[in-house]
């Protein structure tokens, strides 16, 4: 009967208020007893001898396994699963722009600009905008198909020298993304690789591969086939949802996967579709990470249509509940299931355009190269066909809710635009001081950690207040623009130091990245910043936490910023802490190899108090007075 | 040692149990003016059919067996406490040296013009509920007068049987003294839906009969509407059986006086169940607490007392009920009807995975649990109904309100007695 | 006399138990947890968190006066000769009076039959408790005394 917190106390009210509905807020209570050999990762369920767990009476599986055995076997299939989710929607970005770039596709390369840079950084020529564009998807479906034994190409131009000597050195040079995650269901299977460490090291090699072409390659990708990030004001919250409009929410990770749709509603013909059937249009509404990605790039693609981020993956059964939502379309992961029977309430329609993400009363509605405007316009048709069909039926009940002074829009590329072109007006606040750190508060929301986004806004809050600049993508910075941290009057809450810098720059204390995908961004500024340093990763005043981490995706993230030697808080281990080794390599010898290292605390405030000691240690090694 | 209970009930029973337990010699009659022992709490489901005689008997708990003599059918009418005598209503008399009146109560009939005559009931006997359920064969119309517990539980299982079933009542919803308005509206729409027709805040005027044999045509309300009835039930309150005691002098109001050991103003005269009033530990204030826990736990109470032991009544309430209406239980603890301005009322509404939704509406003076109605999901209220009787202080733990586990109030044991 | 011993602090949250008083009190061989017939699928004891947010394994006590065979309207509750409270569902009618009053929350309406309550039954009639066996922790322990006294349930 009780129900989970939300920092957002707005949308806490409107939870409250809605006790007819059934949400993850509640069901969390429900499941509020964990079980401790999966919370340890001691659970084996790998042969029918089991499921073996360890215990002090029986420290051994039958197998023989070893609680180190289960703890990194288990650990490994997460990460190689994270892994995968991200490389798929590489994999779907890339075979998409490959289809725009030699005109099977009907739809525009927004951004000819993003072609030649990105052209450029991976060393590749064509006589035009096309070519280039069609060899950069050839480079990288190459690279994500090849065998294991064969190393990626475009490693070795992504990342910083000294990352990839350490890389190398320590043997985790991805091969083909799908051979080594292919590779690493193989290890981790029954009676197979026994090794912790073996396992640890493939595990960093995934975060690679994830990091370099699921995010960072994803990203620049979208920016050719969407338009490049701008930085502007927008609004987020359940609030962008007007009911005079047909609503369509959309849900996933893959922007470009909207192209065809969001031309579609650029358009005049899309827009009738919506006013023939009685409202004044069709909108989208931004759910989940895709949201996010919509809103950074909102200038370049659907400035017109999108009409703002409502909010994270846990707000989206409240979100449906509003009644104001006519359609939801699904193309990759963080789309509840909770919401399918709320969305039968509703009657809102169901699209899924990825059968990885098919819920089971959803359509799904097949993405065809080449037919994206067709299925754009059915799409459309459907939408104002369900508007027509519900809403005289339903009620809607849209709270006031979220800020309308969101800045969004922030990239590697738009940030260095508002620095002047380079980083150096950052790193010169860093060195006078005005600035102790930068901190990347990345990755899910989730209600395990005080509560949703509880610990989130806390740590950020606390970092904030100790002029640590914290750049936020994901879940996290989806919760944190509804609770206002993204909004210039934040600046009130930071410390005197960065409180000073969002005034003279127009920025709050947060800055919004938008979606996942986008910490291969954040990641690319830290990268900038070592090389602008003459330093490696590791010795940056940089620190990053994924406070309220989730999945199995969050856990392959992790292992890219371990691999680029970053410091990484969790404030909820993820199922590790039934093996020693694991345990004791994560937290503490992998800063011999990498130089990054996790951090396991609750408590935002302890957790802050740590951060910033480790990068107050980093800034007395690069003699910058603390 | 003779031991005398007069009433074959809840308390009766129980005391008997427990006087036998502590003296196995002493010479012990229960007088009855039922049959045998029953489910006083499930007359209406006898009424409408839904359960035989025997279903609702209750064992003796081998009564026999351990030398009580259960005398049936039975009704005491004089006590004299000098001489320590009952007398029955077969001219018998019975010493007895320890006597526990537990006579319970029966059906107040309102001052109604019409009410008495032939297929007007009240529910408080065997005898009631099978007279209403032989009267199903040939009534259609049935009308019940008060939306109390028994009126509504009678409501909603005569309703399935097929019968006209009104409800008359001078509250605005049913359960007035359970329910706030909120889950009384909601209780009015399941009795509604199921086919109960309510007439609330309209009370009722009279009852016009055939001249011919004087059965009941049609009850007029106030509003002068007029509802076809053939079949008057009254559950509009109870009156306890205290007539032969108060003519022997024991001090009565509303029910029976009792102290802490339920002896009351008569040396070896002792009385519990629904006839009793003992200070009810929810308000303060001694009335009438008729329910069945409480009868069995004063029963209980006064049978150790009888046989020469010590024990006392420490929690004492009948403002506690469990109701379940076509399906949908609900629970309501402590003084709903009467919650006090200064009172801060909490109220928690929820859905769960199946899709049932659940309501608690409860009310803290600040710093203890005054009153809890659970709606739907009733799991926790043992929880919310030991906080309430025992007055824990649960000021700044909000969390207990919300819905908490038994553990989490870190209690292993508890003693109840 | 059958006692269960109960150190929780051995508890790992497996839910082992819950999902052996399940499969223990039910006539089919696969019992779905979440569906199925109109049996009652459910456990008779529950995992919850203390205050601290520590494991804690809730189970009936057995009282020695029991609340809820007092509120027992029906007769289905009964206190045996054993010791244990033991509810007969066959004469049950889900009036509920004793889940108003057990003050652990451990008589419980039954989930899928509304007309009805369940409650722990000590594993009255089977050799040992099924969930007991089933606790990979030892978190539960069954021991067995000449002791009358101290109840049926010890928490240590």
């Amino acid at each position: 009967m009780k129900r989970c917190v939300s920092a957002d106390s707005c949308f806490g009210n409107y939870l409250e208020k809605r006790g007819d509905v059934n949400t993850a807020f509640d069901r969390f209570e429900d499941q509020s007893v964990k079980c401790g050999y999966g919370q340890h990762g001691v659970c084996c369920r790998l042969c029918s001898n089991g499921p073996c767990r360890i215990t002090p009476d029986s420290p051994k599986g039958v197998c023989g396994a070893t609680a180190d055995t289960m703890v990194s076997r288990n650990f490994l299939r997460s990460v190689a699963a994270g892994a995968a989710c991200y490389l798929h929607v590489a994999e779907s970005t890339a075979s998409r722009l490959k289809s725009i770039a030699t005109g099977i596709s009907p739809l525009p390369l927004r951004s000819e600009k993003s072609v030649d840079e990105l052209a450029a950084l991976l060393g590749i020529a064509g006589s035009s905008t096309n070519e280039k564009a069609g060899k950069i998807a050839d480079a990288v479906l190459a690279d994500l198909y090849r065998p294991r034994n064969d190393k990626m190409e475009l490693v070795s131009k992504l990342a910083i020298p000294a990352r990839v000597k350490k890389w190398q050195k320590s043997g985790i040079m991805p091969g083909g993304a799908k051979a080594e995650v292919f590779d690493a269901i193989v290890k981790t299977s029954t009676n197979l690789n026994t090794d912790p460490v073996n396992q640890l090291l493939h595990c960093l090699n995934l975060g690679i591969s994830t990091g370099l072409y699921g995010l960072a390659m994803t990203n620049l990708m979208n920016d050719i086939i969407m338009g490049e990030p701008e930085i502007g004001i927008a609004s987020t919250g359940f609030s962008v949802a007007s009911p005079d409009y047909i609503n369509i929410a959309v849900s996933g990770h893959s922007h470009s996967i909207f192209a065809g749709l969001i031309a579609m509603l650029e358009s005049d013909r899309g827009q009738q579709i919506g006013i023939d059937a009685g409202a004044r249009g069709i909108r989208i509404v931004g759910l989940t990470c895709v949201g996010q990605d919509m809103q950074l790039r909102a200038n370049a693609s659907g400035k017109n249509v999108f009409v703002g981020q409502a909010g994270n993956n846990f707000t989206q059964e409240a979100l449906i509940a509003t009644g104001a939502i006519d359609m939801v379309i699904s193309e990759f992961n963080c789309t509840l299931s909770g919401i399918e029977p709320i969305a039968e309430r509703y009657k809102t329609k169901l699209i899924c355009l990825d059968d990885v993400a098919k819920q089971s009363s959803a359509l799904m509605l097949n993405d065809e190269k080449g037919q994206e405007l067709k299925l754009a316009e059915e799409i459309c048709i459907m939408a104002a066909e369900q508007y027509r069909l519900r809403r005289d039926q339903i009620t809607i009940d849209v709270p006031r809710h979220g800020y309308n002074d969101v800045v969004t829009g922030v990239s590697e590329k738009s940030l260095l635009k508002l620095l002047g072109g380079n980083l150096n007006p950052l790193i010169e606040l860093v060195k006078n001081g005005t600035l102790k750190g930068i901190a990347g508060i990345l990755g899910c929301s989730n209600l395990a950690a005080g509560g949703h986004d509880v610990n989130t806004v806390a740590l950020t809050r606390e970092l904030i207040s100790r002029d640590i600049l914290v750049l936020s993508a994901g879940c996290t910075t989806g919760g944190l623009a509804n609770c206002g941290y993204c909004s210039l009057s934040a600046k009130e809450l930071a410390g005197p130091g960065l409180k000073a810098v969002c005034e003279k720059l127009g920025i709050p204390p947060v800055l919004n990245f938008g979606p996942c995908l986008a910490i291969g961004r954040i990641e690319i500024v830290v990268s900038e910043l070592a090389k602008a340093l003459e330093v490696d990763i590791p010795q940056l005043p940089v620190v990053i936490s994924a406070p309220q981490w989730l999945e199995e995706q969050a856990l392959a993230d992790g292992c890219f910023g371990l691999a680029l030697g970053l410091t990484l808080h969790l404030s909820q281990p993820p199922p590790i802490l039934g093996s020693p080794i694991v345990t004791k390599i994560l937290t503490e010898e992998l800063v011999n190899i990498t130089g990054g290292k996790v951090i396991v605390e609750m408590n935002p405030v302890i957790a802050a108090d740590k951060l910033q000691q480790v990068i107050n240690e980093k800034l007395a090694a690069l003699g910058i007075g603390v | 040692m003779k031991y005398v209970i007069i009433g074959g009930s809840a308390a009766g029973i129980a005391a008997a149990a427990e006087i036998r337990k502590q003296d196995n010699k002493g010479e012990l009659t229960i007088i009855s003016k039922d049959k045998f022992y029953y489910s006083r709490c499930q007359l209406h489901m006898v009424a409408s059919g839904a359960a035989s005689v025997d279903r609702v008997r209750l064992p003796h708990a081998g009564l026999e067996d351990i030398g009580i003599k259960f005398m049936a059918e039975k009704t005491v009418l004089g006590l004299d406490t000098a001489a320590k005598t009952v007398s029955l209503d077969d001219e018998q008399i019975l010493a007895y040296d320890r006597l526990l009146i537990a006579t319970g109560t029966k059906t107040f009939f309102p001052p109604l013009e019409g009410v008495s005559g032939p297929w007007t009931f009240g529910l408080r006997n065997l005898d009631d509920a099978l007279a209403i359920n032989e009267a199903r064969k040939t009534a259609k119309n049935f009308t019940i007068i008060g939306a109390g517990l028994v009126g509504v539980e009678l409501a909603a299982e005569l309703v399935k049987t097929g019968v006209n079933v009104n409800l008359i009542e001078l509250a605005k919803h049913p359960l007035p003294i359970q329910l706030d308005q909120e889950c009384g509206d909601k209780c009015s729409k399941l009795l509604a839906d199921a086919g109960v027709k309510l007439y609330f805040g309209n009370p009722a005027k009279v009852l016009h009969r055939r001249p011919e044999d004087s059965k009941p045509v049609a009850l007029e309300l106030t509003s002068e509407e007029r509802i076809d009835t053939d079949v008057l039930i009254c559950a509009a309150g109870v009156i306890a059986n205290t007539d032969f005691a108060r003519r022997a002098g024991i001090d009565a109001r509303k029910g029976i006086i009792i102290d802490d050991r339920c002896l009351t103003n008569m040396p070896d005269v002792f009385a519990a169940g629904d006839v009793a009033e003992h200070i009810d530990t929810v308000n303060g204030l001694c009335q009438l607490t008729a329910v069945w826990p409480t009868a069995v736990r004063q029963g209980k109470i006064a049978g150790i007392n009888m046989a020469g032991g010590t024990a006392s009544i420490k929690i004492n309430t009948g403002m506690k009920t469990a109701i379940s209406v076509m399906g949908t239980h609900f629970i309501s603890l402590g003084q709903i009807c009467a919650s006090k301005p200064q009172w801060c009322k909490h109220i928690f509404r929820n859905t769960d995975s199946r899709g049932d939704e659940s309501i608690r509406v409860l009310y803290t003076d600040g710093k203890v649990l005054k009153s809890a109605l659970l709606w739907g999901n009733v799991t926790d209220a043992g929880l919310y109904h030991e906080a309430i009787v025992t007055r824990r202080d649960i000021s700044g733990d909000y969390l207990f309100l919300e819905g908490l586990d038994a553990a989490k109030r870190g209690k292993e044991t508890m003693s109840i007695l | 006399m059958r006692k269960k011993l109960i150190d929780k602090s051995k508890c790992a949250g497996c839910k082992n138990c819950e999902l052996a008083c399940i499969t223990a009190h039910s006539k089919s061989p696969f019992p779905f947890i979440t569906s199925g017939t109109d049996e009652i699928i459910q456990a008779r004891n529950k995992i919850e968190l203390d205050a601290e947010g520590k494991l804690f394994p809730e189970f009936c006590r057995h009282c020695d006066e029991p609340s809820c065979v007092e509120a027992c309207i029906s007769g289905a509750l009964i206190k045996g000769e054993d010791g244990l409270v033991v509810c007969n569902q066959e004469i049950c009618i889900g009036c509920f009076m004793c889940v108003m009053s057990c003050p652990y929350g451990m008589a419980r309406p039954g989930i899928k039959n509304g007309r009805c309550m369940v409650k722990c039954d000590g594993c009255h009639g089977r050799e040992s408790m099924a969930c007991v066996d089933a606790c990979p922790q030892r978190c539960l322990s069954q021991v067995d005394t000449e002791d009358e006294l101290n109840g049926q349930v010890i928490y240590v």
